[in-house]
């Protein structure tokens, strides 16, 4: 799979935790939109990523991934483990902040993998994506833009330009369109520290998880190698304590999957 | 004063047997120096190519040589700028410097897209007017200029590629290289069935960038990618003048040539702007020394967290090379010090023995045995003289020669023929050293038959045929 | 007749014979020593190479081109049965020394005590085929060394035990490795460039490598510190068996191999191997393509290359001094004896008659000083050879027996004894003939 940990990454982006406000500032929508993809308390779910090269699919790999705001950063921290396919099943990676760990319960070993490293080989591997959109970028409101989604329906949306604000936003800006009203996620599009596009992301098939009405599939077109685009569809949302110990290197081997 | 005049004009008395001697010295001095030179030649030209392409030595963070490996954000050198200033500022490195400039190297993947192939690449970022100013670096003279750089000041967008990368990134044709392979498809994985089909195309094509105005589609272009110290996945594009053979094949086939600015936007992104080296280049190598040390003093006073490593440390392949160089130099010297001094003693013996009536007429008029001694010696060292001064003005002669033949050849790492010269200049320390050695050689070399020609009783030297 | 004046008139010289025969010889000894040491370069190397990877390396189609980044897409299926059909082809059979796989990647290698991690280069190899290849002595190098100078042979991996390995010094050091080894420093290294692990404290390393799909990690346990030779080699490098390489790269999927190294009995057969190998593979309808060490170690080819250019002037030079010394010696012994040249002259003898018997006395001196030098050249090669002198070859980190082929060299005392003898006939013929022109009276009163 050309980006096995880039589609953990995003996953990661997706659900966030936002704060709510009142009157419509720019930062507000931004706000509005974290809390649509994100329950706002530790959760667990399925996540299938699929990998499209030249429109015909190609790889698929099925997850559980269980995340959970970290106190102090207040971005999630995600432990992901493989279900499917076979080969890889019972591998888990955790993300902890800025630092990715990868396990292997063949070896019952793990191996740290610095940002550098990710983009070995290859994949673009994972790209540890900020979850909390509101708190490491700066919103600035473009318009208001009717635009097509991936389903070719028609959307009001609020055009919003961030620019990162800390040093771990991941991406140094990003351009959002939110639904008027819903704010739901209509198309995001992701751009390198050099201004080039990198990604762009469109949600749809909004569902009923875990409290609120959240977009159950992305689809991610890598804008640097235009062969690929990367599907991710999650399920079954449920809420879930997740202890602290869960989040350490060494548990991993100890760690049972439900 | 006597016995010069007398050794003189025996020397020339005996006109062929001292110009088989002159001579077989004057071939075994042409030999070591012309052998010498042919060895320092070498030596000299590695060291210029060396030193044109990365300077004298490289300032880097502290931790970069052992620990920096794979991971230049990390040891980079921060406000670079105003540790490059200190160092030409400095009133002792002042006279030494003739650049100082800042480079970063750094790690990431290439791709070609289009054509569905990426690779691992090494890039390496450069002022490129600083590069231009340290290839002229010619100290032992004769090496001529190393050639175009590749790279414009200013123009972040071009750069050059290893020829063994270009034709793994599919770029053959437009670079025109020739010896492509055609690349087989691999065994790809049958699509999978029961996948949703999703028209995908439309989507994308929505944002697809048009191309701009002016953007030339002929010439090639690469993506590079690389994560900034932060994480950030980044990529810049890179279009790509040139495919230049690096000489070794593992680096060939990763070389990215860039300006600093390119691979500084790559590396760092919107952190800091750093270096991961600074490169110092010298007006002489033998000044490595003073300067390393002043710069560790500097480092220590201004509390910066900084190393210095001399191109040797860098390049510990180098030294390989040139120990070899030493060893078989020495071995054949030997092998040459012997026939010379062979041929002279055996020579010398000759001409001794076919004088021994002369020798037994002087002894029987009253010259000691310490006399004739003497007056061979001073003939050996007449002949040695001569013989070492003939051979040393011959092999210059040779030398100027075959420096305008313009032979040529091609040395290990490199990737082009350079001249194949002598080494001309700079060599009188060796020819001295040659001339001084063989004089000696010869003097000793009559020393035994002299002595065997005084020791023998008069009587029968006088009636020895 | 001829020979028999010859041969009194040689030992009638004495002096003069020995100093011919010694210029001659002395020239045989420096020639052949220098090409002993030549030899010795050229086919030193060659078996340093051939000892380490092999005369010929068989891959997937494309993946020496393309493939480096990405063994697990170019790997070669069914292995086994590919190593079978080469052991058996009967054109093949009897030029085989040893068949083996290998598998390579690159990956993360990180230390479970510390939290570094690094890329690295990994091999994995079969250690009993290697073991049995890097004793390759095609040669006869080794055979020539006494027993006081060690063997620098050496693997460091065992068959049996699968999950111990070796890494490079420099990424033992940068991954902090380096306190569980004898030396803690990693400064000082054994002769032949290894640390050893201090028993009950072999440090134990993760490694990840990630080939199309998720990646696969395994434990390996770091037995010991060997230095490569190149650099980035060396800040990179491990070293281990084939089935944790196999385990770390295809995990639960098909084991196969990225390599099938092949080393034959003789260089020489190369070519013919390379031939047989290509039809056997289009015959099967295999994908796989064969490179020799040459392409594989493309250095080899810039050192020989390096070598032939520094000894090509040497030889000239040698070649010089040989014949001016030869020449002159000759030419000396010739004019001492102008007088004896009149005398027989005088006697009657004609001019072709001089020429003649100097001509055979040259042959004869030649003769003698020519098997006197290349008996003494390859004598004193033996002798250099127990001196036990090391060196360091380029891309080698330890250090090497220096030494001169004094084994195989047939075809060099050959050719140096013939080439000296003609010299000598040669060198003797023009003096003489200059003497033998010379008028009669002149001679008789010649001094």
């Amino acid at each position: 799979m050309r980006n096995p940990l880039v589609g953990l990454g995003l996953a990661a982006l997706i659900f966030g935790a936002g704060a709510w406000g009142q009157s419509l500032s720019a930062q507000d929508i931004l706000a509005g939109m974290d809390k649509v993809r994100n329950p706002g308390q530790a959760f667990r779910l399925n996540n299938a990523l699929t990998e499209y090269i030249r429109g015909e699919a190609r790889n698929r790999v099925t997850l559980v991934v269980y995340a959970r705001e970290n106190k102090q950063t207040h971005q999630f921290d995600n432990v992901v483990r493989y279900i499917d396919p076979p080969r890889d099943s019972g591998k888990m990676v955790l993300m902890n902040g800025s630092n990715m760990w990868f396990y292997d319960p063949s070896s019952k070993a793990s191996v740290r993998i610095s940002p550098q490293q990710r983009l070995m080989g290859q994949a673009s591997d994972g790209d540890v994506v900020t979850a909390n959109l509101n708190k490491d970028y700066t919103a600035r409101l473009v318009g208001e833009e009717k635009l097509l989604d991936a389903d070719r329906q028609n959307r009001d949306t609020w055009h919003l330009d961030l620019k990162a604000a800390t040093d771990e936003a991941v991406y140094s800006r990003v351009e959002f369109w939110i639904e008027k009203g819903t704010f739901r996620p209509v198309k995001g599009k992701f751009y390198s520290d050099s201004g080039r596009l990198l990604k762009i992301a469109y949600y749809h098939k909004f569902e009923e998880q875990l409290g609120g009405i959240r977009p159950t599939e992305t689809i991610i077109i890598d804008a640097v190698d235009e062969n690929l685009v990367t599907t991710m569809d999650n399920s079954d949302m449920r809420a879930q304590e997740i202890p602290d110990s869960w989040f350490q290197r060494d548990f991993l081997p100890r760690l049972k999957a439900d | 004063m006597m016995l010069f005049k007398i050794a003189f004009r025996n020397i020339l008395r005996n006109g062929r047997r001292s110009l088989m001697t002159a001579s077989a010295i004057a071939v075994g001095a042409m030999a070591l120096i012309l052998f010498g030179e042919y060895v320092g030649y070498m030596v000299r030209g590695m060291e210029t190519g060396t030193v044109r392409g990365a300077g004298h030595m490289a300032v880097f963070r502290k931790g970069y040589f052992e620990f920096g490996n794979g991971n230049p954000s990390a040891y980079s050198i921060s406000r670079y700028k105003s540790v490059m200033t200190l160092i030409k500022n400095d009133p002792v490195l002042k006279p030494m410097l003739t650049v100082v400039t800042p480079h970063v190297s750094l790690f990431g993947i290439a791709g070609n897209f289009a054509a569905d192939s990426s690779k691992t690449f090494m890039g390496s970022g450069v002022v490129p007017a600083d590069l231009r100013e340290m290839r002229k670096w010619d100290d032992y003279g004769g090496f001529g200029s190393s050639g175009d750089v590749g790279l414009k000041d200013g123009d972040d967008t071009h750069g050059i590629i290893g020829k063994g990368l270009a034709r793994m990134l599919m770029l053959c044709e437009p670079l025109k290289i020739e010896g492509c392979p055609k690349p087989k498809k691999t065994v790809e994985e049958a699509p999978m069935a029961g996948a949703p089909a999703f028209q995908f195309s439309e989507l994308a094509a929505r944002d697809r960038a048009p191309n701009t105005p002016g953007e030339t589609t002929s010439e090639p272009r690469i993506d590079l990618l690389a994560a900034t110290a932060n994480g950030s996945p980044n990529v810049v594009s890179l279009y790509v003048t040139e495919a230049r053979n690096q000489g070794a094949k593992e680096i060939d086939d990763m070389y990215v040539g860039m300006t600093l600015g390119l691979a500084q936007q790559l590396l760092y992104g919107r952190g800091e702007h750093k270096a991961v080296s600074i490169v110092i280049q010298l007006q002489h190598t033998a000044q490595i020394a003073v300067a390393m040390a002043r710069l560790k003093t500097l480092f220590q006073q201004h509390h910066l967290d900084l190393e210095v490593h001399d191109f040797r440390e860098l390049n510990p392949e180098y030294n390989q090379v040139i120990g070899l160089f030493g060893a078989i130099f020495v071995f054949i010297a030997v092998i040459m010090g012997i026939i010379v001094l062979f041929t002279v003693i055996n020579t010398m013996s000759m001409s001794v023995m076919e004088r021994v009536n002369e020798i037994g007429t002087i002894r029987a008029m009253g010259v000691r045995r310490s006399g004739v001694r003497r007056q061979f010696l001073v003939e050996g060292l007449f002949l040695g003289v001569i013989g070492a001064t003939a051979g040393i003005v011959l092999s210059i002669l040779f030398a100027a020669w075959f420096n305008g033949t313009g032979a040529q050849w091609t040395p290990p790492g490199e990737a082009s023929p350079i001249p194949l010269r002598l080494l001309a200049t700079g060599v009188a320390g060796f020819q001295c050293a040659v001339w001084l050695g063989l004089v000696l050689m010869a003097t000793i070399a009559a020393y035994v038959p002299a002595r065997r020609a005084a020791a023998m009783k008069v009587v029968d030297a006088l009636r020895h045929v | 007749m001829l020979f028999k004046i010859a041969f009194r008139n040689i030992l009638r010289n004495g002096r003069r014979t020995l100093m011919t025969c010694g210029a001659i010889a002395v020239s045989a000894i420096a020639v052949m020593l220098f090409g002993e040491y030549q030899q010795f370069i050229a086919k030193g190397v060659e078996t340093g190479v051939v000892a380490r990877v092999g005369h010929l390396t068989i891959y997937h189609e494309g993946y020496f081109d393309f493939g480096a980044g990405n063994p697990g897409g170019y790997s070669i299926s069914g292995y086994q049965k590919v190593m079978d059909l080469i052991k058996n082809d009967s054109a093949l059979k009897p030029m085989l020394r040893v068949v083996t796989p290998q598998v390579s990647m690159f990956g993360i290698a990180g230390s479970s005590e510390t939290d570094t991690s690094k890329t690295f280069m990994g091999i994995g190899v079969v250690p009993s085929d290697r073991e049995k290849m890097i004793h390759w002595d095609d040669y006869h190098f080794y055979d020539s060394l006494p027993r006081s100078v060690p063997r620098q042979f050496h693997f460091g991996l065992n068959d049996k035990k699968t999950d111990e390995g070796l890494i490079g010094t420099g990424l033992g050091r940068s991954l902090g490795l380096c306190g569980h080894f004898a030396r803690g420093d990693c400064g000082k290294y054994a002769t032949d460039g290894s640390l050893k692990a201090l028993p009950a404290r072999a440090p134990q390393l993760n490694l990840l490598a990630a080939s199309a799909g998720t990646p696969n990690i395994v434990r390996l346990k770091v037995t010991e510190l060997h230095q490569q030779g190149f650099k980035d080699i060396d800040d990179m490098y491990v070293g281990m068996h084939i089935a944790l390489a196999q385990q770390l790269l295809y995990g639960n999927e098909e084991h196969k191999a990225v390599a099938i190294v092949v080393q034959l009995l003789h260089t020489a057969d190369l070519d013919k191997a390379r031939a047989r190998l290509n039809a056997l593979f289009k015959e099967h309808h295999l994908d796989l393509e064969v490179r020799d060490f040459t392409e594989i170690q493309p250095a080899y080819n810039q050192i020989t290359g390096l070598f032939n250019a520094i000894f090509a002037f040497i030889s000239v030079i040698l070649t010089v001094i040989v014949l001016f010394t030869v020449v002159n010696t000759m030419s000396m012994s010739v004019m001492e004896r102008v007088n004896e040249i009149g005398t027989i002259r005088a006697m009657g003898v004609r001019r072709s008659g001089v020429r003649r018997q100097f001509l055979v006395e040259g042959l004869l001196l030649g003769i003698i000083g020519a098997t006197a030098g290349v008996a003494l050249g390859t004598g004193g090669g033996i002798w250099f050879n127990n001196m036990g002198l090391t060196w360091h070859p380029p891309g080698q980190a330890a250090e090497v027996p220096l030494l001169v082929r004094t084994n195989g060299i047939l075809a060099l005392q050959l050719s140096v004894w013939a080439a000296l003898v003609v010299m000598a006939a040669l060198a003797v013929l023009f003096p003489a003939n200059r003497a033998a022109r010379m008028k009669v009276v002149d001679a008789l009163r010649h001094v």
